[in-house]
């Protein structure tokens, strides 16, 4: 649950199983998605359109990357904006601008990110009110919401 | 209807900053039979939580006008790794309830939203035990109890919504997120119950404060 400043691992996709038609992928049933190993990428190709079909944790992984490429475009945006002003006034005050500028962006190489929420936390009266509760959370058996 | 700024006062006093809405749900889960009861009334399906309301099901049942497409909706509880806590991206997948109401999240209407953060507690975690004892009590106003859900871990045991800290999400992202279940109805009646409890209560010090400065 910490920060951390390091590089966040790059996904690295891999071909998965390809299907030539919708018929064929259709008749495989529930087995045919399993085919699909974790970070594989498996092709359905269709009638004029080829889909690409991925496990959801992947996908999500997938979006959160592009959201830090976003994030890197603005950064570049800030020091071609600054070049753009250099290029017109060539004085020290605007070279400096580019300069800070840039040292910003090349200052953070990394963008944050943390793994996961922090852990819930409880007050000592609290703990103290669930004293005298008998619930034994070791052998209970909590009923979990099927959908 | 009021005709002066005192009298429109007097009439907001009792319903702009009520926590009575929260009190009914403390209330409710207090005459339940310890955490064994609590965990049998709010663990059930569609007790908060029910499998995600689809678009394709309730246009079916006719709700299918423009104003009625959605994605997401209110309370759904959705992984994501594209949202943002204090700057930061939260990787790991994740889960979020989403805090905006369902007609602000209609596709085109707003470019951001507002998530909160859902804590899990695991089984084998320090005091977990009294931190689901705290949370089916419904006693804190910063967290609400919801049961561990079906693709949680299964060390999951329960889990909080907290209401302490807001994260960020693009809409455009937030509509490809994995949403992992919706509330039912009484769920979202909860869910609404914190969050104008959150954003809006006071003490009796603070009304006697403001209304003595005036």
């Amino acid at each position: 649950m910490s920060t951390t400043l390091a590089r966040h691992s790059a996904l690295a996709l891999v071909p998965g199983p390809t299907w030539n038609s919708f018929e064929k992928f259709r008749k495989g049933g529930n087995t045919t998605l399993e085919e699909i190993p974790e970070h594989g990428v498996g092709t359905l190709v269709g009638k004029g359109v080829t889909y690409r079909i991925l496990r959801d944790a992947d996908f999500q992984h997938l979006v959160g990357l592009a959201t830090d490429v976003r994030r890197l475009q603005q950064g570049l945006n800030v020091i071609i904006q600054a070049a753009k002003v250099v290029a017109k006034h060539p004085d020290q005050e605007h070279v400096e601008l580019l300069i800070h500028s840039a040292a910003l962006f090349a200052g953070s190489p990394v963008l944050p990110t943390r793994d996961g929420h922090d852990a819930f936390q409880l007050t000592q009266e609290e703990i103290d009110s669930q004293a005298s509760d008998g619930f034994n959370l070791e052998n209970a058996a909590i009923p979990r919401p099927r959908f | 209807m009021a005709s002066s700024l005192g009298e429109l006062e007097r009439q907001l006093r009792s319903i702009s900053h009520s926590e009575e809405a929260i009190q009914a749900v403390q209330a409710f889960s207090n005459g339940l039979a310890g955490t064994n009861g609590r965990l049998q009334v709010w663990n059930a399906v569609n007790a908060i939580v029910r499998k995600p309301i689809d678009y394709g099901d309730t246009s079916a049942l006719r709700f299918d006008t423009p104003d009625d497409r959605f994605s997401v909706l209110q309370g759904d509880i959705v992984q994501t790794e594209a949202a943002y806590f204090y700057g930061e991206r939260i990787a790991g997948m994740p889960k979020f309830a989403v805090l905006n109401s369902s007609c602000d999240l209609v596709p085109g209407r707003t470019a951001h939203a507002s998530l909160l953060r859902i804590l899990p507690i695991q089984k084998g975690e320090e005091r977990a035990k009294e931190k689901l004892g705290t949370l089916l009590k419904f006693s804190r106003r910063d967290s609400m109890y919801l049961p561990a859900l079906p693709d949680d871990t299964e060390d999951v045991v329960g889990n909080g919504i907290s209401f302490e800290g807001i994260c960020q999400i693009r809409s455009s992202d937030l509509f490809l997120a994995n949403r992992a279940a919706s509330l039912s109805v009484v769920g979202w009646r909860i869910f609404a119950s914190f969050v104008r409890t959150v954003m809006a209560r006071a003490n009796p010090r603070e009304v006697e404060l403001r209304m003595a400065v005036e």
